[in-house]
Parts: structure tokens; C-alpha cells; sequence
């Protein structure tokens, strides 16, 4: 398959090679002898939100994963191709992986924080990096991150009390504090949404809209209206293949392929 | 059918059901009740007779004796000197203490008998302190030494039941002979007597019967020679029970071996009836009376078990009413047994070798196979790949859990003792061959709980950047850490109960001090349990128990920390 190149859309600037973040090239992906992945071929741009959507199954979470390398834990998973971050191949033997992750953090599912105190679930990542030198710069970080998440109103009175005890939209809000607390340059979020009530939902999207002015945001979503809404890129899967990418608007009314066509109208999925 | 029809026939056929099936569930709890039930009462049944049986030995008589420590028997010169006070006659003074108590004794059978209520061992004590405190000699002191175990049990009423009389109305001494004194009393007052006496008899008589109706019972089976011998037999039963039927109901009655003792107190002293009838009774004196006059002030002890038929005789016994009466004698708690280490004198043997020899040995396993076994979980679970190898291994991990626990003893004694010569007997042996049977326990359950460690913690420790290492000591060991706790805690306990790997390995040693370093020779506690509860003597039956009864209240203390710190670090979230 030929590359596809995200344009950004179509009020931004054109295009050049140096906005995009990401670049993968026939990247190929295995679980055991079962193929996930067949010769994706994606650029992501930076300073924008980029969703992956497709029917499940269709390799989108798994092509997320190897953005930051999360495939690696899972020892049946083998991972072909080149994927590059700034063009640098995040594969090559001299890229460790937790270097790696402290630039490309990742939000899940289910709102997944420590069973620690708030304060400590936005301190871990900066702690075991050392990016603080004192205990204020630490307090400073866990502060901005907060503010950032949109989370430092609600919780800044009791920063003591567990992370688990937040409501759910809360606690997703956590994790992207704590995911921005070691300054990433991307972040990737797998479904962040799918566990939370429509109010939750839009303050999430609300707040990645404004994550977009600083990060290169990318993310799984099962709602194509989400997708519509937040996204600047879309990027369509369907049976491990990249079938359609580009700019949201267009993919979303003007879809090249008859399968995204298919799948956006709900004709399957 | 009409849809509404097949709906209303569907609710017919639910309807009908439905019966039968809150009857399975009815059945269901009460089966459920019941096994509880059972349970519960084979617990109680469990704790009451250990309780029951032990309760006694945590009580013990001890002397109260004044005993004074001649200057010029202990140290004539008052050099002071340790040696010369170490080696003073302390048994002599002993002895002279028990003497003092009871004047009377004269010859040397009885007075070798009165010096048995001491145990020998005693001496050691004694000199112990006068060692410690050389100001006591010259003084008067206490011996507070605990009785013989005989006596200790006598008294408790575990040899016979004492039966104690109030006399009533006046005791007059007619014939103060120095060997049978005879009293007259009046005769309602000794007619309970003369009436257990009977009945005792008779008893003895139905029982002869009965045994002589089993062997007749018997007879249509045999024939030939062993039918006329046990005819011999039977006939000779029978005869006995007939005598000892008309023996009973003569009006004086000559007390024999086989009949119940019964001991008369008076003025002091205690003397043994040897005939009764309605006015008269005769008596040899065991105690001699203070005074021969007239009294109202009598009472009469009745030991059901005859003097042949137990370990302490009629003088014993006289001799323990009279200490505990002279208030030389006093119930104390039993605090040797919770200081002393084994010894052959029960009176003298205490459960704190034991204890300190268990407590050494857990500390061994604990130190051994704590760290070991959650680490080698941890890899396990995280790090290591899944392959046949590790396969291979864990199958072997769940095996060994089921090993019997006498082949580590095996291996101990092959491994520790053979190859690697470490001492005998010793708690960290003991302590070693037990973290190797606690060994795996412990990685089963630290695995399984590592394992209900949700992965959605591991991908956000994983997800900014933390080494697998942080990951898991940071965020995945403190969640698994109750099921952890729970899992160690448990195997140890086990650990503290087994007895058979140590005897392999020499810890069922008789080891008379206390163990004072993880290389002393010691025992551990089921095993001084098992080494008490093969002993002959009565007095080893209550502190078995005791023992038992220690045992399980320090499992009971393990298993609730157990609970306890599961209970604390799980509520932290």
C-alpha cells in the first residue's frame, strides 16, 4: 500500500515533512503466527489530535502500543517495519524503551491510577526520573500537571487523599496529569473515554482540545462523532490494514474507499 | 398456538417448577448449616477435652516449708567461699525440713518414703540460691520446691476422687494402743461409712459376676480342655463374688486391700480404719495425733480407688493432708512451666526450651524462606519468559508443596548434616529443613496474589516510563503484599506444627536447658508435645495438654496477624 501522508486540515498551513511527529513504514505486527498488523503505512502530525477508528479487532489499540513500545511486554508480540518519533527509529537497539515512554505517555481505557495518594500519582513519573530537584519543584510540577488535566480546582484540597477514591471522568483526568507530568511529546490515549458518562466525556475532549496546542495527540475512539468532534486526522483501520487516512472533514464526507464509506454511515462495525 | 398462549403455558411450566427448585436450595443450606455445624462442634469437642485435660497443669502444689540453712552444716568455717558453699549437704537439709514437719516418722522405710515428696532435683535449686545469696545461710527460709507429681495429682483429686466427711457427735478414744487405736463414735455417724463400705463391696462382687457370665457366655463355643479350664475359671469367679457378697453383709466389717481406704482426722493427725461397726471403729494411726481426748472435731476422707490400685499409699496420702492442712503445702501457679526447660521430673518440666527452640527455628525458616520464596515469585510472575522451562519448574514448585514433610527431614539429615556437617539438634538445621517445606507454599501463594495484581497497574507504572523493576517493587508488590503476608504467615504456621522433619534431623533430643543460640541443641514444641505424650507417667497427660493447649493459642496469634495485616494494608485503598 502506498503511504499515506495526513494532511493537516485544511485551515492550517500546508504540509511539510518536519510537522510530522510520527512516521511509520510497513509496519507489520504478530501476535505468535497470528498477523495484527499487515504494512501500515502512517505520518501523524504534530500539534494536533489524530483518531484511529475501525470495527474491534481491527488493529488500531495494537498499532497505538507500538508507538510507545507497550507491545514489547507482551512476549508473544513481534513487531516489524520502522516506526520513527522526530525521525529517529523508536526500534533501533539504542532507544530504550523507558526513555521512550517518559517522551510518549499513554492514557488507557480504564481509568488506571496508583492506589496512591493523588499528590503521588502525578509525582511518580517525575520522581523516578528525577526531574524534580527539591521538593518544590516536585510540588510545582504536580501543580501545573493538575492545572493542565483540569483537575487542580477539584482536587487541590485534599491532594492526600487516594486517587481510587475519584469519580471515574476524575480519575481519567489524573492520568493525563500524570502522563503529562514528565513532559511528553505525544500522547496516546486508547479508548480514554469508553468507561465515562457524557458530561465526563466532554470535559475529557474538552481538555484534550486543549492538550492539542502542546502535544501530538493520538487516539482510539469507537465514536465516530467523538472522532468528528475532537480530531484533526482520522485514520480508518478495518482487518489489521490502515484502509483510509486524512483529514478529518474529509474522511468523514468524502470517504475515498467504499469500506470507510461503509463503516462511517454504520453499515458495519 | 397463539403467541399469548405459548407465553402462558411457558409461565405454567416455570410455576411448576419453581417448588422443586426452592427445595433444592432449601436442601442446599441446610446441608450447608449441618457441615458447619459439624465442624464447629468437632472444633469445640477439639478445644474441651485438650482444655479440660490441661487446665490442670497450669496449677502445681508447691512446698511451703520452713527450712533452716545451718551455718555450720553449709559453710562451719564462714569462709564465704562458692566452692565450699556448692558442696554443703543440701539434700540432708532438705530432708531435715521434712523431718521437722512430721516427727513421727522413725523408721527408715518411712522416712525414705516422706523424703520422696521431694524430688531430688530440688537440691539443685536450692543450692542455686544459696549460691546467688550467701547472706541466707544462718537464716530461715522458705523451700518453696513443687511437691512429687504423685502427690501434685493426689491432691488435685486426679488419682481418686477425696471424699471429705464432717464427723458428727463425740469421737472417744478407748484403746489408745500405739499401733491400732480404737474409737468409739456414735453409730449414725459411721453408718455412711459402713454402707459405702458395703456398697463398694457389692460392686466388686457384680463385677466378678459379670465376668464370669461373659466366660460362661463364652463356653458353648469351646469345648474339650478349654472348656473345663475356664469352668475352673468361672466357678472361682463365682465363688470369689459369693464371698465377697456375704463379706458385705457382716455387721463388723475388716476393711481389705480391696476395699476403699478411709482415713479419720483428728487432733492433728490422720489415722487409716482398718474395722468398722455401728459403735466402734478401729484405726491405725499414719500421723500421730497431738492428744487422745474426747473430740467432736473429726472428719472422715474416703478414697474410692483402693491403696493397691494407685501410685501413692494411705501414708502418702496422710502426708499431703497434713502439708496442705499446715498450710505447707499451697496451689500455686505453675510458673516452672513456663520457665524450665524438659525434664524427667514432670514437677520440674516446663515448655520454655520448647518455646525458644520453636521461636529459633521459625526465625531460621522465616529468614530462609521469606525472602527466597517472594522473589523467586516475583521472577517468576514478571520477568521470567514463559517457556518449557519455566514450565517445567513451576510444575516441580507444585509438587514439592505436596511432598510429605518427612522427606525434608531426609534431605536435611543427607544434605545438612551428612554433607555439610552443621551441628545436631540445632534450630537453624531444624529452621532450614523447614524453609525448604515452606518453600514452595510460599511462592504458590505469592504468585497468585502477584498474579490478581490487576495489568491495568502495570501498564501505567509501564505507561510513564518506569523500569520493569519499578514497576513492580513500586506499584505491583505493595498490591499483592496482603495475599503475601497471608500466604507466608500461613505456611509458617504449618512450619511451627510439623514435627516429623525435625526428628530426622535430631531435634526430639531430651534437652534439659533452654537453647540459647540458633546452634544450641533444642526441641520445638509438637515435638516436645510428642515426646511428653510417650512418657509413662500420669502427670505428663495434663501437661501434654498444656502444651497442646500453648501451641494453639501461638498458631491462633499467627493466623490472627495474618488476618490482621491483611485487614490493615488492604483497607489503605
Amino acid at each position: 500500500m502506498a503511504s499515506i501522508t495526513l494532511k493537516p486540515d485544511t485551515n492550517g498551513a500546508d504540509a511539510t515533512s518536519e510537522t510530522h511527529k510520527v512516521r511509520a513504514r510497513d509496519v507489520n505486527v504478530f501476535y505468535g503466527a497470528k498477523q495484527a498488523l499487515f504494512d501500515v503505512n502512517l505520518d501523524i502530525s504534530d500539534r494536533s489530535v489524530t483518531s484511529f477508528i475501525g470495527p474491534s479487532g481491527c488493529g488500531k489499540s495494537t498499532f497505538l502500543r507500538c508507538i510507545n513500545r507497550m507491545n514489547d511486554t507482551i512476549d508473544i508480540c513481534r513487531v516489524e517495519g520502522d516506526i520513527r518519533l522526530d525521525g529517529k527509529d523508536i526500534y533501533a537497539r539504542d532507544v530504550d524503551p523507558v526513555i521512550l515512554r517518559a517522551s510518549v505517555g499513554m492514557v488507557f481505557q480504564k481509568p488506571n491510577p496508583f492506589p496512591k495518594s493523588i499528590y503521588d500519582n502525578v509525582a511518580y513519573g517525575p520522581r523516578i526520573h528525577g526531574l524534580a530537584a527539591n521538593a518544590e519543584e516536585l510540588d510545582h510540577i504536580v501543580e501545573t500537571s493538575l492545572q493542565r488535566a483540569g483537575l487542580w480546582a477539584e482536587v487541590a484540597d485534599r491532594l492526600d487523599e487516594p486517587g481510587t477514591g475519584l469519580s471515574g471522568g476524575q480519575q481519567q483526568r489524573l492520568v493525563i496529569a500524570r502522563a503529562i507530568a514528565v513532559r511528553p511529546e505525544v500522547i496516546l490515549m486508547d479508548e480514554p473515554c469508553s468507561a465515562l458518562d457524557p458530561i465526563a466525556t466532554a470535559k475529557i475532549e474538552e481538555l484534550i482540545d486543549d492538550l492539542r496546542n502542546n502535544y501530538c495527540i493520538i487516539m482510539v475512539t469507537h465514536s465516530m462523532a467523538q472522532a468528528a468532534r475532537v480530531s484533526q486526522h482520522t485514520a480508518f483501520f478495518h482487518l489489521g490494514k490502515l484502509v483510509e487516512a486524512g483529514p478529518t472533514g474529509q474522511i468523514f464526507t468524502n470517504p475515498c474507499d467504499s469500506r470507510t464509506q461503509d463503516y462511517i454511515t454504520g453499515r458495519f462495525g | 398456538m397463539t403467541e399469548s398462549a405459548a407465553r402462558s403455558s411457558t409461565k405454567a411450566l416455570i410455576a411448576a417448577s419453581l417448588p422443586r427448585r426452592y427445595r433444592a436450595e432449601q436442601r442446599f443450606r441446610l446441608y450447608g448449616r449441618a457441615a458447619i455445624l459439624l465442624a464447629i462442634s468437632a472444633l469445640g469437642l477439639l478445644l474441651f477435652s485438650v482444655g479440660a485435660q490441661g487446665f490442670s497443669a497450669f496449677s502445681i502444689f508447691r512446698f511451703d516449708l520452713p527450712l533452716h540453712l545451718d551455718t555450720k552444716r553449709i559453710d562451719p568455717n564462714n569462709t564465704g567461699d562458692p566452692k565450699v558453699i556448692a558442696k554443703a549437704p543440701y539434700r540432708a537439709l532438705i530432708q531435715q525440713a521434712l523431718s521437722d514437719a512430721f516427727p513421727d516418722v522413725r523408721s527408715r522405710r518411712d522416712k525414705r518414703a516422706l523424703f520422696g515428696l521431694s524430688t531430688g532435683l530440688n537440691v539443685v535449686e536450692l543450692r542455686k540460691r544459696v549460691i546467688k545469696n550467701p547472706a541466707l545461710i544462718g537464716t530461715d527460709i522458705r523451700f518453696t520446691a513443687p511437691i512429687s507429681d504423685d502427690i501434685d495429682l493426689y491432691l488435685k483429686g486426679k488419682i481418686t476422687p477425696r471424699r471429705f466427711i464432717t464427723g458428727k457427735g463425740d469421737l472417744v478414744i478407748q484403746q489408745p494402743n500405739p499401733k491400732i487405736i480404737t474409737l468409739a463414735a456414735a453409730p449414725e455417724s459411721l453408718d455412711f461409712l459402713i454402707a459405702h463400705i458395703r456398697q463398694s463391696r457389692l460392686q466388686q462382687a457384680a463385677k466378678l459376676e459379670v465376668q464370669a457370665q461373659k466366660l460362661r457366655d463364652g463356653l458353648k463355643a469351646s469345648n474339650g480342655q478349654v472348656a473345663a479350664a475356664q469352668k475352673q475359671k468361672i466357678e472361682q469367679l463365682e465363688h470369689k463374688a459369693k464371698t465377697i457378697r456375704n463379706a458385705a453383709k457382716g455387721q463388723t466389717l475388716g476393711l481389705n486391700k480391696n476395699d476403699p481406704s478411709i482415713l479419720l482426722g483428728f487432733h492433728g493427725g490422720i489415722a487409716k480404719a482398718i474395722r468398722v461397726s455401728a459403735g466402734t471403729i478401729s484405726v491405725k494411726p499414719l500421723v500421730r495425733p497431738t492428744s487422745l481426748e474426747t473430740t467432736q472435731n473429726w472428719q472422715a476422707l474416703i478414697l474410692d480407688l483402693p491403696e493397691r490400685a494407685r501410685r501413692i499409699t494411705d501414708q502418702q496420702a496422710a502426708w499431703a493432708e497434713m502439708l496442705v492442712d499446715h498450710g505447707y503445702a499451697k496451689r500455686r501457679f505453675n510458673s516452672i512451666f513456663f520457665t524450665h526447660a524438659d525434664s524427667r521430673e514432670p514437677e520440674l518440666a516446663g515448655i520454655a526450651g520448647a518455646m525458644v527452640g520453636s521461636i529459633l527455628t521459625l526465625l531460621a525458616t522465616m529468614l530462609a524462606a521469606v525472602p527466597i520464596g517472594i522473589l523467586a515469585a516475583i521472577y517468576l510472575e514478571e520477568f521470567a519468559k514463559k517457556n518449557r522451562l519455566t514450565d517445567f519448574i513451576e510444575v516441580n514448585i507444585n509438587n514439592l508443596a505436596a511432598v510429605p514433610s518427612i522427606i525434608f527431614g531426609l534431605l536435611g539429615l543427607a544434605v545438612f548434616l551428612n554433607t555439610f556437617h552443621m551441628p545436631r539438634s540445632a534450630p537453624l538445621v531444624g529452621g532450614l529443613v523447614l524453609a525448604l517445606m515452606t518453600l514452595p507454599v510460599i511462592i504458590i501463594a505469592s504468585r497468585a496474589a502477584i498474579k490478581a495484581v490487576p495489568p491495568s497497574i502495570r501498564e501505567a507504572a509501564l505507561g510513564i516510563g518506569a523500569s520493569k523493576t519499578q514497576t513492580v517493587f513500586d506499584h505491583v508488590l505493595p498490591l499483592a503484599a496482603p495475599g503475601i503476608l497471608t500466604g507466608t504467615i500461613i505456611g509458617l504456621a504449618r512450619a511451627l506444627g510439623e514435627t516429623a522433619p525435625l526428628l530426622m534431623i535430631g531435634m526430639v533430643a531430651f534437652i534439659a536447658d533452654i537453647p540459647k543460640s540458633l546452634t544450641s541443641p533444642s526441641t520445638a514444641m509438637p515435638v516436645q508435645i510428642y515426646l511428653w505424650a510417650s512418657s509413662a507417667e500420669r502427670s505428663w497427660e495434663a501437661r501434654t495438654a498444656a502444651a497442646i493447649i500453648i501451641l494453639l493459642l501461638l498458631m491462633i496469634v499467627l493466623n490472627l496477624t495474618a488476618v490482621f495485616l491483611r485487614h490493615k494494608l488492604e483497607r489503605r485503598w
